[in-house]
């Protein structure tokens, strides 16, 4: 084979798996509106804690310290131009539009995307899958979508813990340790903070939760043989999760700026 | 029995309906080839199965045993050929309408496949769950009664991982019948099995067949399995059906590969082999 024929066929196989992805993805949400029955409601409950409870403490942590960390790098230039009263905006804006439903994101595609794929993998190679359709039971049914489910509802949710642990870590370092005004730095945080920013980095972290469960179910259905196999997809699923993650991000951001400035066309971008 | 040399019988068609024999064909496969990238494991083979019957499966490892197993329920679409459960066509049929069909079988995986997230009563359940109404008190007394059946009533509670490899054979061999199927489908029920294992396992297909006139068929390289439980045994090699019969056609089969087969021994050209490779 040619080195033109490899590209040309590697292209056709990612093509081929994308569209193999969309029609996954899309036989979720088909289960999601018909109702996906009593198994898998009753697994959405557990779901939902091992997706969310469990993740809050480690999400509240990397909040925390990056909001620490942004106001320790903002502070000297601010600072330095008379404005450090306004420091508040620029890490509560940052932690809320960008940085809470990013890191949140990646944090859940690490502990949750990765272990959703092992699981689903291992119930792979282990036949359990092909026993669930022997049972007459659509397994995407049955797995996929309380797990798709979960994680829709909880990274919002996490999302929030991870913004006011963000802004927390923020004002403490701002204001308790390197001496900016706390009436101002509040003040400052609340003009600028609209619900409309707050509404995107909601919108972000539904994707984001949209997207790391269903590459995270996919690539547990699709994976090779044995222990290497289940491996290799959990690894294919955080690389996967994490990539989309941050274009998912560049494109939603794009988005909600263009419907922001179709609305509010006076008060310019708000680029987020 | 069928000269393990001959070919194969020529195609039979599909079954007329309303068909009034005693014990009309129940399972039929039709020409049924299946590759997997350029490893040919199913080629060009046939085979009926009638209602009630126990028939075996028996082959050496790779003769696509397991695969024809999954044909018959629909997880796998041959590449070529045709696959019936009664008068259905089954295999140009989707996902969704194939689960009807599926509720008639019951299938034991080689490895068990139990739920290892769910207790040994969620797993029994979890078809009756899925498929029926009943009242949870009802379930209850139906899993402890497939349960019974086994000889495992009393470990409800259990956890997959907490049992042994016989009991968990049993465990879902328990979920197989949860929907009193028509047809059970068994994957290798004694691989890894000691001797007495294995027999509980066989003498339970034995009360299955006689408590629930059920169709057996049974993917085993285990003799004492196959001359145990067959009515009729068939063997495959190079993904077709080289000899048929009843368990004596086999003891005293004059064919060259059924015998070495039955009596597990290697062919000299496999020997050689082996010592080239070793040298």
């Amino acid at each position: 084979m040619t080195a033109v024929e490899q590209v040309g066929k590697r292209a056709l196989d990612w093509v081929d798996a994308l569209g193999d992805y969309g029609r996954f993805t899309g036989s979720i949400f088909a289960w999601v509106f018909r109702g996906p029955g009593r198994f898998a409601r009753r697994q959405l409950l557990s779901q939902m804690y091992e997706v969310g409870t469990l993740s809050i403490p480690v999400v509240m942590i990397t909040g925390a310290f990056i909001g620490a960390v942004l106001a320790i790098e903002a502070d000297p230039q601010f600072r330095a131009i008379g404005l450090e009263s306004r420091i508040g905006s620029v890490i509560n804006i940052s932690v809320v539009k960008q940085i809470g439903p990013v890191l949140t994101g990646v944090m859940l595609a690490g502990r949750v995307g990765g272990a959703l794929t092992a699981e689903l993998g291992t119930m792979k190679v282990t036949e359990q899958i092909d026993a669930l359709r022997a049972m007459a039971t659509d397994p995407v049914r049955a797995l996929a979508v309380p797990r798709f489910g979960a994680c829709l509802i909880m990274m919002p949710i996490l999302t929030i813990f991870s913004d006011l642990l963000g802004m927390f870590g923020g004002w403490f370092m701002a204001v308790q340790m390197l001496g900016v005004d706390a009436a101002s730095y509040w003040q400052n945080s609340k003009d600028s903070l609209e619900i409309y920013t707050i509404n995107t980095g909601f919108i972000k972290a539904l994707f984001f939760g949209a997207a790391i469960a269903s590459i995270g179910c996919y690539k547990g259905f699709h994976c090779g043989s044995g222990a290497q196999g289940v491996g290799r997809a959990c690894t294919e699923a955080f690389v996967t999760s994490f990539i989309t993650i941050l274009v998912m991000n560049f494109f939603i951001a794009m988005a909600m700026n263009s419907i922001y400035t179709m609305f509010w066309p006076n008060t310019g971008s708000i680029l987020g | 029995m069928t000269s393990p040399a001959a070919p194969q019988q020529p195609t039979p068609k599909p079954p007329a309906a309303g068909s009034s024999t005693p014990h009309p064909t129940q399972l039929r496969l039709v020409d049924v080839h299946k590759s997997f990238g350029s490893l040919v494991v199913l080629n060009g083979l046939n085979l009926d199965i009638r209602e009630r019957e126990s028939i075996v499966i028996l082959g050496p490892s790779g003769t696509g045993k397991s695969v024809l197993l999954k044909h018959l329920v629909g997880l796998l679409k041959p590449d070529r050929g045709e696959v019936y459960f009664r008068d259905t066509r089954i295999d140009t049929l989707p996902e969704r309408q194939l689960e009807p069909i599926r509720e008639h079988f019951g299938f034991l995986f080689q490895m068990g496949a139990l739920f290892d997230s769910m207790s040994v009563f969620e797993n029994v359940a979890f078809p009756m769950r899925e498929h029926r109404n009943y009242p949870e008190r009802d379930i209850r007394d139906r899993v402890a009664q497939k349960l019974a059946m086994v000889g495992l009533d009393g470990t409800q509670g259990k956890m997959p991982g907490e049992l042994s490899g016989g009991m968990k054979k049993r465990v879902a061999l328990a979920r197989a019948i949860a929907l009193d199927p028509d047809v059970v489908l068994y994957d290798e029920p004694t691989t890894g099995l000691d001797p007495i294992r294995a027999d509980i396992i066989n003498e339970l297909i034995l009360k299955l067949n006689e408590e629930l006139h059920v169709t057996s068929v049974v993917v085993t390289h285990d003799m004492a399995s196959a001359f145990k439980v067959g009515d009729r045994l068939v063997m495959l090699s190079e993904g077709k059906v080289i000899a048929e019969g009843t368990p004596d056609d086999f003891r005293h089969s004059s064919n060259e590969e059924v015998r070495r087969f039955v009596d597990g021994k290697a062919s000299p050209e496999e020997l050689a082999a082996l010592e080239r490779k070793a040298r």
